[in-house]
């Protein structure tokens, strides 16, 4: 018994002088590992904060008449909620006759026919100012284009027939098909030249004084 | 201040480790993106052009079908397709179309299809001015006018009105490919003039995408002399017959 004991108290005693001074030990290193996991942390964050200040081509218009925002690009889908006449919105997808729209800070979809014909294409940079702005400038490789904003009206759809103006539409499949299933070979065209006396001669293209060009076929 | 739990501790090297290859991974697509860019029409794809060219005559069909007479659309695709053999983009996959529109129309889309309207068809006299309308759409799809814009993967930039010089460019064009392919060049001329005479209505689309009849026939007229002649009635039988379908 009394062995046992002396091996407790020794154990006791050491073990626990040995406990204690790891833990000091550790307390103290602890710190460093942790500051350095902190600043490894606030490094990456940064690099993301950085990587993610993109410049990208952005599309704005609006909506052209009050229009439901849906969860999916389906008539049938969740209604998100509703956009009223003149929403400013950033198109951010499409898909068929459906435009993924941002605005008020909600994504999701509405007809393509009911946004404005005209959409403003804005090149920006997203300025931060200060150490980021110039970490993400390092990062990118267009870097000229840091703080030029520059904006262009281009159209979505397609140019009305009668006047020029434009409306927006949907694809059709079918109607592609068949132009396709039109479409003649060389060999057929040749065929209707010959039949239609209709011979090949080896011209050069003008300018515009009349001048061959130096580009031939 | 709490030590990481050793999860935390394994996750954020492997992360430092993962972002650091995704700045590097995003800096070289980024690069990589700007080369390929399409600063100039050469670098799309002809795989692209084509795509590009078929979401675009699929949202024009929309607007209106195809015409449902089989024999005209043959007609113009053969007279179309004898065309294109004649220019420096004879194996696109070349397909001509008639829109079921009253209105006077033609539109060249990138990848090699052109399409006409039925009311563009009523307006002319003959297969040498069909010719013409389709040589000078084909004329753009050849320099690819309409890649040339800024940004030529947006369906609204291959929609939008092209340059003038682009327009007079593939008037000249035009009369090129006309005669190489055996028809008379002065057709093109008499097509304007023919239009310009026609009346405003469904003109309007021509007037609001193309520089003045008149200036274009002034920039051309004077090239004629520069070009072999040809029979102008050449095929005219086969016109009248596509001319008569249009009127029932």
């Amino acid at each position: 018994l009394s062995t046992s004991v002396k091996e407790y108290e020794n154990s006791h005693t050491s073990g626990a002088y040995a406990t204690d001074f790891l833990r000091f030990f550790r307390k103290k290193q602890m710190k460093n590992i942790a500051l350095n996991q902190w600043i490894a942390l606030g490094f990456m964050a940064l690099l993301l904060a950085a990587a993610s200040l993109d410049v990208a081509a952005q599309e704005r218009s609006s909506t052209s008449r009050q229009s439901d925002l849906k969860a999916a690009p389906a008539a049938n889908a969740r209604t998100l909620t509703s956009l009223p006449l003149n929403t400013e919105i950033l198109i951010i997808g499409r898909d068929g006759g459906w435009v993924r729209v941002r605005a008020g800070g909600q994504d999701g979809w509405i007809p393509s026919s009911n946004l404005k014909q005209n959409v403003t294409v804005i090149e920006q940079s997203a300025p931060t100012g200060g150490f980021l702005s110039w970490f993400s400038s390092v990062l990118r490789t267009d870097r000229p284009q840091v703080t030029a904003r520059r904006a262009q009206t281009a159209t979505i759809g397609i140019r009305g027939m009668d006047d020029g103006s434009v409306t927006v539409a949907k694809l059709n499949p079918e109607e592609l098909q068949r132009l396709k299933l039109y479409g003649l070979s060389r060999n057929d065209a040749e065929e209707f030249a010959r039949s239609g006396e209709l011979a090949a001669q080896d011209i050069a293209y003008l300018d515009a004084n009349g001048q061959p060009e130096s580009r031939t076929r | 201040m709490k030590r990481f739990p050793r999860g935390i501790r394994a996750f954020s090297r492997f992360a430092a480790v993962a972002v650091v290859a995704c700045a590097a991974l995003q800096a070289s697509l980024a690069w990589a993106q700007r080369a390929a860019a399409p600063a100039s029409p050469g670098a799309i794809s002809e795989e692209r052009e084509i795509e590009i060219g078929e979401e675009y005559v699929g949202a024009l069909l929309m607007q209106a079908k195809l015409l449902d007479n089989d024999a005209v659309q043959e007609y113009v695709n053969q007279v179309g397709r004898w065309l294109t053999s004649n220019t420096e983009r004879p194996d696109l996959p070349w397909q001509f179309g008639v829109m079921n529109a009253n209105e006077t129309g033609a539109y060249p889309i990138p990848g090699g299809k052109v399409i006409v309207t039925k009311g563009m068809l009523r307006r002319l006299n003959s297969e040498s001015e069909l010719a013409g309308v389709l040589a000078h759409e084909i004329a753009h799809v050849v320099r690819k006018h309409q890649l040339q814009n800024a940004a030529p993967d947006r369906i609204g930039a291959i929609n939008a009105p092209l340059d003038p010089a682009m327009e007079f460019e593939a008037d000249r064009m035009a009369l090129v490919i006309m005669s190489r392919a055996g028809y008379d060049a002065s057709a093109f001329v008499a097509m304007l003039r023919n239009l310009q005479g026609g009346g405003d209505a469904g003109l309007q689309l021509l007037a609001a995408t193309h520089p003045p009849l008149q200036q274009r026939i002034a920039q051309i007229e004077p090239l004629l002399a520069k070009l072999p002649k040809a029979d102008r009635n050449k095929g005219r039988e086969r016109f009248q017959k596509v001319r008569s379908a249009l009127n029932r």
